[in-house]
């Protein structure tokens, strides 16, 4: 059942996305074959095209993810998905997983866009730029590794904790949403979703803040001009944030995931 | 035999608002009931309740002998009172969807509804009238062979030929074990299918039985009845 | 669909409408009645209304319930000569007491039927 949910989930929010992504691509392409000319007004403008698609992307993806929730589930849409015969925490679960792949994929289609770029250049300046790219990389990576840093662990581990701390703020979003619902604040919906959004996140701000002065009461900086050590230092208090924010992310989702789950399933008050 | 559904004591209040109060009635399976009373009257809070869109301030409301969750909501075929489907989906999309999240759902049936009532799978819901968006809902409900159908207002907003057919399907769809239940205030041209009724004035049951019974006690018919006990 | 007159119970209308047809012989002796559902949707009726239509003309012998094979109207010629004019008799009496309440003494009455039949027999 929430396989279906995911299905019906992904092919709603595609119908907008996906348009979007390709033109984002097409674009970068465009933009690509612009430079193989002069810098000129007409490829300024294409680059501040291509940027305001990618900041649409963005822009376009949290709003489905919102728009998704409040319209589907707690508008006259719910009255279809509440009486499905699936229980309400797969219905959070399913928009949850989607806001996930939409956010992953948006941020892939970044990416593509800026290699996109390179593609209508001629394939031996590419692979110049490549070979160039990979010896630089090389380097760097050796040089961090002297200071005992894994440059793909690092990248792999902080993807993580970005996706962790990314899906705990949607299930906040949830969580606020359904409050707003709630019958008390039958005429002021939307205003009480948006007050408790930020009192929620000003209080797990305010929590975690008190938390990190007890766990983090020790730590210690000594000033160095050595930039190993630095890098050292810095890649040691990362890891240590890391290990720290990570699973408060999860419990704060995994606690606003049960509570956005309990609301819908007992005070659940569609108009 | 288990009642298809069943209340007891059951009472919903919104805030200081009462909205049902010791509401006791069974719908046994292979009956087709009416549940009728004025706007306000608490049908629609009843059959929220029964669809567990809602939750009962107190007492219980019983599927087949379940409380109102997943399960229940399997058996449990549904059609609100207003427009509830997602507008840019094309009517086959919804077949298919529905198809998918229910087992009952007997997708030729759909069709054949289609065809009778002249609609194009092809169309998108935002295209079509607000008579020919109703139709379809009503085919998404009446498609699937549930145990019990909680009709809010199914012939309201319909012309009268399509009014026939729509009590020819709920006719059609009769089985021993399942039943139906309908909310209307449009008695007179119903209430030759209902088995049994169900008057409900403020949040209250005051008068429920087999319609024969009440037709032969209080010689009249349902729709007097009704104007009677409802008088403004 | 019929619409019936809902102040009766409408199950008595019903037999009403099947005991004429099967004394007219537009159902003939023997022959198969639909199924409880048909005729619910044909009548727009509920189908235990129709069940408890079905039930009580078994009851009094015009229907013949087969277990699996269905409902038949009785071969018993008989039964049928005798509902037929039980439905005559019925119709006569109402018609002479109307008559009569129009003034009419019961000579008169013969003479105005005689006098209607012979209308119609000549056109």
């Amino acid at each position: 059942m929430l396989g279906k949910l995911c299905k019906y989930e992904f092919q709603s929010v595609a119908r907008t996305l996906v348009p979007l992504y390709i033109g984002t691509l097409l674009l970068a392409l465009l933009n690509g074959l612009a430079m193989r000319f002069d810098f000129n007004f007409f490829t300024g403008l294409m680059i501040l095209a291509l940027s305001a698609f990618g900041i649409a992307i963005f822009v376009v993806t949290l709003v489905l993810i919102i728009q998704r929730f409040w319209n589907n589930l707690l508008k006259d849409e719910g009255y279809l998905m509440f009486t499905l015969p699936v229980s309400s925490y797969q219905l959070v679960a399913s928009k949850l997983i989607s806001a996930l792949v939409w956010s992953i994929l948006g941020a892939l289609v970044g990416l593509l866009s800026i290699l996109a770029w390179f593609v209508p250049l001629n394939i031996e300046m590419v692979a110049e730029f490549f070979r160039n790219f990979s010896d630089y990389f090389s380097q760097i990576r050796i040089y961090l590794a002297q200071a005992n840093i894994n440059v793909y662990f690092a990248f792999f581990r902080i993807c993580l904790s970005v996706l962790l701390a990314m899906l705990a703020e949607v299930q906040m979003l949830y969580f606020s949403m359904s409050v707003g619902q709630l019958p008390v604040f039958s005429r002021y919906r939307v205003g009480a979703s948006f007050i408790t959004f930020i009192l929620t996140n000003f209080v797990c701000q305010k929590l975690s803040n008190a938390l990190m002065n007890i766990v983090f009461k020790d730590f210690q900086y000594t000033a160095t001009n050595d930039i190993g050590l630095f890098l050292h230092f810095l890649s040691d208090s990362t890891l240590s944030y890391l290990n720290f924010s990570d699973p408060m992310n999860l419990g704060l989702l995994l606690l606003f995931f049960f509570g956005t789950g309990w609301i819908l399933k007992n005070k659940l008050n569609l108009e | 035999m288990t009642p298809i559904l069943e209340c007891r004591d059951l009472s919903k209040s919104f805030g200081s608002k009462e909205a049902l109060s010791q509401v006791n009635f069974k719908l046994e399976p292979g009956r087709i009931a009416g549940l009728l009373g004025p706007n306000g009257s608490g049908k629609t809070t009843l059959l929220k309740l029964a669809n567990g869109l809602l939750q009962p301030s107190q007492g219980q409301i019983l599927i087949n002998g379940l409380a109102p969750g997943k399960e229940s909501k399997a058996l449990v075929s549904y059609l609100p009172d207003k427009t509830y489907l997602n507008d840019w989906m094309r009517i086959h999309d919804l077949l298919r969807f529905f198809s998918d999240f229910y087992g009952d759902f007997d997708l030729n049936r759909a069709y054949d509804m289609l065809n009778s009532l002249e609609l194009n799978e092809k169309d998108k819901l935002k295209t079509l009238s607000k008579g020919n968006k109703e139709k379809v809902q009503l085919i998404l409900v009446m498609a699937r062979k549930a145990r019990l159908y909680l009709l809010d207002e199914p012939i309201g907003g319909v012309d009268p030929a399509a009014r026939d057919y729509i009590l020819k399907t709920i006719l059609n769809n009769y089985s021993n074990d399942s039943s139906i239940l309908i909310s209307t205030h449009l008695i007179q041209d119903v209430e030759q299918i209902f088995d049994d009724v169900v008057f409900l004035k403020n949040g209250s049951v005051v008068l429920e039985g087999p319609v024969d019974d009440i037709r032969s006690e209080k010689e009249m018919s349902i729709d007097a009845l009704f104007r009677e006990v409802f008088k403004c | 669909m019929l619409v019936f007159d809902a102040k009766r119970p409408i199950y008595m209308q019903l037999m009403d409408d099947m005991e004429t047809k099967i004394a007219s012989g537009q159902l003939k002796p023997g022959a198969k009645i639909e199924s409880v559902r048909d005729m619910a949707v044909l009548y727009g009726v509920n189908p235990n209304t129709v069940q408890r239509a079905l039930s009580e003309l078994e009851r009094s012998g015009l229907l013949n319930a087969q277990r699996t094979n269905g409902r038949f109207v009785t071969l018993d010629q008989e039964q049928i000569r005798d509902l037929r004019e039980k439905m005559a008799a019925e119709k006569i009496n109402n018609l002479i007491k109307h008559l009569e309440s129009l003034g009419f003494n019961h000579k008169e009455i013969l003479n105005l039927i005689e006098k209607k039949l012979k209308e119609m027999n000549e056109s």
